[in-house]
C-alpha cells in the first residue's frame, strides 16, 4: 500500500517538496542579508517579503485541492476504486493506509513550512511578529501543521462526497475560506484577554491586541470620548488625553503563542476527525 | 461447497429494487454465463458477489465465505465494465500493482501472457489500445491466482478480432486453472461456446438458472398446426408461443418426461440464443432448479 500510495501521489509528494526547498533557500539567503541592518533597513528588509508570505494561510487551500480532492473523487471518477477495492487489501486498510501515509506526508510538510517561516522570522529580532500578525500565526508553530492536514482532509471528504474532482475543488475552497475566515475571527476569544492602562504611549504592544478603550477620569470606560466628539485631525488624536483619558489597551501577551497555537490545533484536529466520517462512510458503506 | 450461493438477494436505491428475490447456486468449476437485457441488474449482481456493494436483502456466500473479507477477496478477482486501470501507470507498475497488493500474486504469468501478445512493459497504460488495455486488465485479474474469476461485460467496447483474443486468453487461463468464471453480457452469442452454465437475469430478476446442457436437452421447439396447439399447452409447459392463422410454433420445457405427439407437430432441439429470447420474450416463465436440484 505504501509503494501504490507513492506512486499515485508521487507528483504532489515532489512538487510539494521542491516548493518548500526553494522558499527554504529563499528566505536563508533573504535572512542571512541582516547582518549589519540598522533597525529601520531590518524593517524594511522584513516587509518586503512579509508582504508575500502573509498570503500563507491560504496555501493549505492548494493542500486541499492537490492532495486531498483526488484522493477519492480521481478513483470514483474513473472507476478504478472497483479495480483497487477487489484487490487483497480490504478497503478499510487500503483507505487507512491512504490517509495515513499521505496525511502524515502533508501535516509533516506543513510543519516544515512553519520552521521554515519560524526560521526566517527568528532573524528579524524586534520586528518579525509571529502572534499579532495573523497571518505569520497560522504559518507557523503546529498550527501549520493542522491546517494543511484539515484541508487535506476536507479535500479527501469533498472529493468522497461528490465523487468529482472538479466539483470537489469548489467545494473544498469555499468551505475551506469561511473555516479560514473563522478562525481567525475566532482567534482572539482562545483566552480571556488580558487588561493594562497605557501610561507611556510610546510602550510597543507586544503580543495579540485584541481591542481598546478610554478610560474617563472617574475610571469609566467609553468606547468614544464624548468631549471630543467635534475634534477632527490632529486635534482628534490628542485631544482625549488633553481631556484626562487615558488608553486601555486588551491584548493577548506575548506568551500565551504556543497555549493559543495548541488551542488552534485542537479545534482544527476535531474538525479533521468529524471530516473523517464521510470519508469513511463512502468508503466502507456506500460505494458505488 | 459452492462457488457462489445467493439466497434471497436484493438491493435496492433508494425505493427503487434493481434486483430482487435472487437464489441462485454455482458449483465450482463452472465457466457461468449471466445474461440479460441492459439494466436487467447483471451489474449490480456482479458487485454484490465481489463485495463492492452490501445487499439490502438476503445474503450472497463466494467459496464459502462473505464477499468483501479478506480471505473472499484474495481468492476472487474481478474485472469491472470499462476495465478500470490507472492510465498514469505504465504496465510495469500495473504488474507491480498487482503484486503489491496481492499475496498470491503470479507475476511470471503476467508477464508471459502480456510478452505473447506482444504489449510493451514500459508503455503507459493510457497510451495502449482498447484491447491491448483490456488484456492488460485480464491479466493483472488472472495473475491474481484466483478461485473465482468475475467479468462484467469483458467483451464490451471491443472489435471482433480483440474479443475473439480475449476470449481465447480467458478460456486458456480456465483450461489451465480449473477456477470458476462468472462473465455478463447482453450478447449471447459471446458467450454460446464458452460456457456451460447460463443465469438468466431480467428486471431484476433470475429467470433462468442452470446447467446449459441440461437447458438445451429440456427445451423443445415444436411448429404445428394452429388449431392443434391449444390443447398441447394445456399438457406441457410453454416459455414462448408465436402463432400465425395456420402455424403455431411452441418453445416448451419438457422436464424429461416423453409426451407422446402428434405426428403433425414436429419437432426440433433449441440453441441458446433462441432459448435466452424465448425467456426474455416472457418475463413471467422461469426455469429454475428445484431445490433437490442444486447439486455440486
Amino acid at each position: 500500500m505504501v509503494w501504490l500510495t507513492w506512486r499515485q501521489h508521487r507528483a504532489q509528494a515532489l512538487v510539494t517538496a521542491g516548493l518548500l526547498l526553494a522558499l527554504g533557500v529563499f528566505l536563508l539567503v533573504h535572512a542571512l542579508g541582516t547582518s549589519g541592518a540598522g533597525p529601520e533597513a531590518l524593517r524594511d528588509r522584513y516587509e518586503s517579503v512579509q508582504v508575500y508570505l502573509s498570503w500563507l494561510p491560504a496555501v493549505p487551500l492548494l493542500v486541499g485541492a492537490f492532495w486531498g480532492a483526488p484522493v477519492l473523487a480521481r478513483e470514483l471518477e474513473r472507476g478504478t476504486h472497483r479495480l483497487a477495492w477487489t484487490q487483497s487489501v480490504p478497503r478499510r486498510r487500503w483507505l487507512g493506509a491512504k490517509l495515513l501515509c499521505l496525511g502524515l506526508a502533508v501535516t509533516v510538510a506543513g510543519l516544515a513550512l512553519g520552521m521554515i517561516v519560524a526560521g526566517w522570522q527568528s532573524a528579524f529580532d524586534g520586528v518579525a511578529d509571529r502572534f499579532g500578525d495573523a497571518a505569520m500565526f497560522g504559518a507557523t508553530g503546529v498550527a501549520a501543521g493542522a491546517w494543511w492536514l484539515f484541508a487535506f482532509m476536507l479535500g479527501t471528504a469533498a472529493g468522497g462526497v461528490l465523487r468529482r474532482t472538479l466539483p470537489a475543488l469548489a467545494v473544498t475552497t469555499a468551505v475551506f475560506l469561511l473555516a479560514l475566515f473563522a478562525v481567525l475571527d475566532a482567534r482572539p476569544a482562545y483566552a480571556e484577554p488580558e487588561r493594562r492602562v497605557v501610561e507611556d504611549k510610546s510602550a510597543p504592544s507586544a503580543g495579540l491586541r485584541t481591542g481598546s478603550m478610554w478610560l474617563s477620569p472617574s475610571g469609566v470606560e467609553v468606547e468614544t470620548v464624548p468631549e471630543c466628539a467635534d475634534a477632527s485631525g490632529e486635534a482628534w488624536l490628542s485631544c482625549p488625553l488633553e481631556a484626562g483619558y487615558r488608553m486601555v489597551e486588551y491584548f493577548h501577551p506575548a506568551d500565551r503563542y504556543w497555549r493559543f497555537q495548541w488551542t488552534e490545533t485542537g479545534i482544527l484536529a476535531l474538525a479533521t476527525v468529524l471530516l473523517a466520517g464521510p470519508v469513511v462512510y463512502r468508503v466502507a458503506r456506500k460505494p458505488i | 461447497m459452492t462457488a457462489l450461493t445467493a439466497t434471497g438477494l436484493g438491493k435496492r436505491y433508494r425505493r427503487n429494487w434493481v434486483l430482487e428475490g435472487c437464489s441462485l447456486s454455482v458449483p465450482p468449476g463452472r465457466v457461468v454465463a449471466l445474461v440479460g437485457p441492459n439494466g436487467a441488474g447483471k451489474t449490480t449482481l456482479l458487485h454484490l458477489v465481489v463485495g463492492l456493494l452490501e445487499p439490502d436483502a438476503g445474503s450472497v456466500a463466494v467459496l464459502g465465505g462473505a464477499p468483501g473479507e479478506a480471505d473472499t477477496l484474495r481468492r476472487i478477482a474481478f474485472l469491472a465494465q470499462d476495465k478500470p486501470l490507472y492510465e498514469g501507470f505504465s504496465v510495469a507498475d500495473m504488474l507491480r500493482f498487482g503484486a503489491r497488493m496481492n499475496p498470491r500474486w503470479d507475476g511470471e504469468l503476467a508477464r508471459r501472457r502480456l510478452a505473447e501478445l506482444g504489449i510493451p512493459l514500459a508503455r503507459k497504460v493510457g497510451r495502449l489500445s482498447g484491447g491491448q488495455q483490456a488484456q492488460v486488465a485480464l491479466s493483472v485479474a488472472l495473475a491474481k491466482r484466483p478461485d473465482l474469476l468475475v467479468l462484467d461485460e469483458p467483451l464490451a467496447n471491443l472489435d471482433p478480432l480483440a474479443r475473439h483474443d480475449v476470449m481465447r486468453g480467458l478460456m486458456t487461463a480456465v483450461a489451465e486453472s480449473g477456477m470458476t468464471v462468472v462473465l455478463s453480457s447482453h450478447v449471447v452469442s459471446d458467450l454460446e461456446d464458452t460456457c456451460d452454465w447460463l443465469v438468466l437475469l431480467n428486471r431484476g430478476r433470475i429467470q433462468v438458472a442452470g446447467d446449459i446442457e441440461d437447458l438445451l436437452a429440456e427445451h423443445r421447439l415444436l411448429t404445428g398446426p394452429a388449431d392443434l396447439a391449444d390443447g398441447l399447452a394445456a399438457r406441457v409447459d410453454v416459455v414462448d408461443d408465436s402463432r400465425t392463422d395456420r402455424q403455431a410454433t411452441l418453445l416448451v420445457r419438457t422436464r424429461g418426461e416423453r409426451q407422446p405427439l402428434d405426428p403433425r407437430w414436429t419437432t426440433r432441439g433449441v440453441d441458446l440464443e433462441e432459448l435466452v429470447l424465448a425467456y426474455l420474450r416472457r418475463p413471467d416463465a422461469a426455469s429454475l432448479p428445484r431445490p433437490a436440484l442444486a447439486r455440486a
